[in-house]
């Protein structure tokens, strides 16, 4: 029955249940009463009070949402920066430095794969597209990387301006690179603020000019430049990857006798069980690891699967100490209201219709709590969302999804249950020698 | 006193009996529910619900009663607030005079018809002119409806407009 539901009805269905006890309290004290003018005249009055109950039910509420939607965000922004990265394949060592190295273009120092291994890897009849990558050098904080122009194509789908570079002296932006079209620049030797230094001035003079721009992909390779990997090897005076018959060659193939060598080979296959094959065969070499960032991926999630459930058991607690709070500050609270509900006692109220009054008001301070939560949440994840995005240039969508709905519906049904406490303790104490007050 | 006749007060010595009907030997919820409809309350300091306008306070009892009653209860409230010169004030009371606040407590005394009305100290709390004029109109609408009035009060004003006025000293009845 539930299997058969689609997935949009049972988060409905979820969320209703959630918010059951609410309906359920509300309908059991509320049932043939109007107190909606009196909790209004209630909130109006204590609204200093009030107003720091709302905020105190926000902070916490906003921190627990915000915090799983940007767990979500950061997974579902890592994966799509994956995406386009098939196999990777490297000497062997670190899959993950690796992957950061080449998926996330973050300064690694990985061994490379010689010439003759390369051209293993290109000649596969399972890959479709194979790409060196030559990384090291940088310009204003952006990854200067070498590789081939139909790696560019196949990253980016396509330039936005000019066009490829025809020589190694020229290149291609990503959509958020420190430079425009037609610009010159020398790239500075190493990322690191220590390499830069040690290096300094070890690429002036080159004067590589940008004559392409990619489209936007929502990976760190929005800020690289990217130029043809002959380019990267001889600004590092070495060979360029060809024989010095075709020195003006650019792109495959490549020279196994004049490859320098290369950190990583990105393979695309257009079948899945080929890039399968092709991973497990240069996975069993002993001179290559081949791995889907993909996977590494997952298995960093699987650590970040217990993070997050410790965020969500934690998000869930402080929820459940703030509703507590909320119960006992409610408490506080109607001990302020006890010659108005006194009053009600003594023109005949029910004893349900004041406990009915003090729960919508402590209902109502729960609800307004949750919603400016929501916001606060989503405004909290906005924020956060820019500032990883610009730390680690991955693009990062945090949305509140329904896993942050439910979780709030959760804090909600629960605390307007227990806010039933308040409710009926001033129901039941209530004195008509409070009229003195 | 009045709190013991409206059976607000628990731990009575003797009876409180209001025609057949002894509140003091009744269950709360009885002494409530014949509260609700024998009698009106008015107190010395008001108790109202000062964010809410004077047809909200006067009707406040509707907002408990069953759904059938509450269309009339709020009508009569209109009329006695009318008959009191406070018809059509939106205004919340918290903005409104002593003498215009006690009035909207009369009438919220009223709306229900209650054949008995217990005022505490009616008039202690408004300037002279105020106190007269709610002393008169209280007395008014009590004698024109046929209902018992009961005030504790030290106002002349009051006391000289009622039928009966026995004097309390020391917890004993004088006269």
């Amino acid at each position: 029955m539930w299997q058969s539901l689609t997935p949009f009805l049972q988060n409905i269905v979820l969320l209703l249940t959630l918010l059951a006890p609410l309906v359920v309290a509300g309908s059991c004290v509320l049932h043939g009463y109007r107190t909606a003018s009196l909790t209004r005249a209630l909130m109006w009055r204590y609204r200093w009070a009030n107003i720091l109950f709302v905020v105190l039910i926000a902070v916490s509420v906003g921190l627990g949402v915000g915090l799983l939607a940007q767990e979500r965000g950061l997974r579902q922004g890592t994966a799509l920066a994956a995406e386009k990265f098939n196999v990777v394949v490297g000497a062997p060592g670190s899959d993950v430095t690796l992957m950061m190295a080449s998926v996330f273009l973050q300064p690694s120092a990985v061994p490379l794969i010689d010439g003759e291994v390369y051209a293993r890897i290109a000649d596969h009849p399972h890959a479709t597209l194979t790409a060196p990558l030559a990384f090291g050098d940088s310009y204003r904080g952006a990854a200067v990387v070498g590789t081939t122009s139909d790696f560019v194509d196949y990253l980016s789908g396509g330039l936005v301006a000019g066009r490829h570079f025809q020589n190694s002296l020229e290149a291609v932006i990503g959509a958020a690179a420190p430079l425009q079209v037609g610009e010159e620049f020398d790239p500075d030797h190493g990322r690191t603020p220590a390499e830069k230094s040690e290096f300094e001035g070890a690429h002036t003079g080159a004067g590589l000019r940008v004559v392409g721009k990619m489209a936007p992909t929502g990976t760190p390779w929005d800020k690289a430049i990217l130029v043809a990997v002959e380019s990267v090897w001889e600004l590092h005076g070495l060979a360029n990857g060809h024989a010095p018959t075709s020195e003006n060659q650019l792109g495959p193939p490549f020279d196994a006798a004049y490859f320098p060598g290369t950190p990583a080979a990105i393979v695309h296959t257009d079948q899945l069980f080929a890039a399968y094959a092709l991973q497990a065969e240069f996975n069993q070499a002993s001179e290559t690891m081949a791995f889907f960032p993909g996977a590494v991926l997952s298995r960093l999630y699987r650590v970040l699967g217990d993070i997050r459930q410790v965020i969500s058991v934690m998000a869930f607690v402080t929820q459940i100490l703030v509703a507590v709070s909320v119960v006992v500050g409610l408490f506080v609270l109607t001990l302020l209201f006890r010659r108005q509900m006194a009053l009600l006692y003594a023109l005949g109220a029910p004893r349900r219709f004041i406990t009915g009054v003090i729960w919508s008001y402590g209902a109502s301070l729960l609800v307004a709590g949750a919603l400016a939560g929501m916001a606060l949440g989503q405004l909290a994840t906005i924020l956060l969302s820019r500032i990883l995005s610009a730390r680690t240039d991955i693009l990062i969508t945090a949305p509140l999804g329904w896993p942050e709905v439910h979780l709030v519906a959760g804090f909600v049904g629960t605390a307007s249950v227990l806010a039933l406490l308040p409710a009926l303790a001033v129901g039941r104490v209530t004195s008509p020698a409070d009229l003195r007050g | 006193m009045l709190l013991a006749l409206a059976g607000l007060q628990n731990n009575v010595t003797g009876r409180v009996t209001w025609g057949a009907t002894d509140i003091t030997s009744v269950s709360k919820r009885k002494r409530s529910q014949f509260r609700a409809r024998q009698i009106g309350l008015v107190f010395q300091d008001f108790h109202l619900f000062e964010e809410l306008t004077a047809k909200e306070n006067a009707a406040l009892v509707s907002m408990f009663r069953p759904k059938a009653e509450r269309q009339g209860l709020r009508k009569a409230a209109a009329a006695i607030l009318g008959r009191l010169g406070l018809d059509d004030d939106q205004r919340a009371v918290g903005t409104f005079s002593g003498g215009e606040r006690q009035r909207v407590a009369v009438a919220r005394a009223l709306v229900t018809d209650p054949p008995v009305i217990l005022a505490d100290e009616p008039t202690a709390s408004l300037h002279r002119n105020a106190a007269d004029t709610l002393a008169r109109d209280l007395h008014d609408i009590c004698r024109r409806g046929g209902k018992t009035l009961i005030v504790v009060s030290h106002d002349d004003s009051v006391l000289g407009r009622m039928d009966r006025v026995l004097t309390l000293r020391d917890g004993r009845v004088e006269a």
